[in-house]
């Protein structure tokens, strides 16, 4: 791990400094540092004194909550541009999970003290944390009422998909890669499962050509029927009776009434 | 008509999400068609062409509703929700 020079280019795209002028931005810089990880670095424990906030410049960092039972959930893939730490930082609790990171990385760093400075000279800040915050409660809300209501099966589809939305890169003649090393594991401590039943899962889609799966690596090979076992929408080859109970219609985030002209 | 240039309007390979993006109007062509592609995850990733085949569409009958729709000639409404995938 070694300490680099910031540049505050590696600011830019960051969410939680969305709004701030450029002499903001370079206080912001010079009140932090960056350094390396090398994959598989634990950047902070669970229950460690909040301390630090960071932000991933590039790579992939996995937050991991341990129960007192041992079992484990992932609570979220971190990828460029986002933060982590913060919240717990502002809470003034221990950090929710480990972060560990997954991928080679490089993070900035600011410590509990200079992140609070920053956030009330500069209020933007704030209300950014606040917004990314707010979203990250509603997944949780997703997620929870997915592990309370919808089979195994959908929550793994859906789990895809959020990669998907994360971290999804085309491939070679159709299909979406996950852009980082993926366990079956991982998918089971996403999703509150047991990585038996996701592997009996997985092992099906690869059976069916839905994916393609090896140890660390998935490609979605029909991009389609994910969807349509993450929608819940009946497949092609079951019976349908759409005259009498047509498929629900999908609530997508893009939506909008059609227009002419 | 003139012959549009290969850019100018909806053409085989451009990604679904970025036909939606720049022509905004052919959202009404995916509804007509019954196709769940608006909002969709896997829009930035799949083709006009692999969005065809997956519902069994002919691609050639697809990209005229698409390239009119982008003309300014889109299908009117109400739609049906959308159809399996297959």
């Amino acid at each position: 791990m070694k300490a680099l020079a910031p540049d505050p280019a590696v600011l830019h795209g960051m969410e939680l400094f969305a709004g701030l002028d450029a002499a903001a931005l370079a206080e912001v810089v010079r009140h932090a540092h960056t350094r390396r990880l090398r994959k598989g670095t634990r950047v902070f424990a669970q229950s460690d004194p909040a301390d630090t906030c960071h932000a991933l410049i590039d790579g992939r960092v996995k937050i991991v909550q341990q129960g007192p039972d041992g079992q484990q959930l992932v609570i979220r893939f971190v990828g460029p541009g986002e933060t982590f730490g913060t919240a717990a930082v502002v809470v003034g609790t221990g950090y929710p999970g480990d972060a560990v990171a997954v991928a080679d990385c490089v993070e900035i760093i600011w410590s509990k003290d200079v992140m609070a400075a920053l956030m009330e000279r500069h209020p933007p800040i704030a209300m950014n944390a606040l917004r990314i915050v707010g979203r990250r409660l509603r997944e949780v809300q997703t997620r929870l009422r997915e592990v309370s209501t919808e089979r195994v099966e959908r929550r793994v589809a859906h789990a895809l998909l959020r990669l998907v939305r994360q971290a999804g890169r085309r491939v070679e003649g159709g299909g979406v890669e996950i852009a980082f090393p993926l366990s079956r594991q991982d998918l089971a401590e996403m999703t509150g499962t047991t990585l038996h039943t996701v592997s009996r899962i997985v092992s099906a889609w690869d059976g069916e050509g839905i994916v393609e799966s090896g140890r660390q690596h998935l490609v979605i090979r029909k991009p389609h029927r994910l969807v349509a076992l993450a929608e819940d929408l009946p497949s092609p080859d079951a019976p349908t009776d759409e005259g009498e109970n047509p498929p629900p219609p999908l609530r997508k985030r893009k939506d909008r009434a059609p227009r002419s002209g | 008509m003139d012959m549009p240039t290969p850019r100018a309007l909806p053409a085989a390979d451009d990604m679904i999400a970025a036909v939606l993006e720049r022509w905004p109007a052919t959202v009404a062509v995916f509804l007509h068609r019954r196709m769940a592609c608006a909002g969709c995850t896997m829009a930035p990733f799949m083709t006009v062409d692999e969005a065809a085949d997956s519902y069994g569409i002919p691609l050639a009958d697809l990209l005229v509703e698409l390239r009119a729709a982008a003309q300014g000639n889109a299908p009117q409404g109400p739609f049906e929700p959308p159809l399996p995938h297959g």
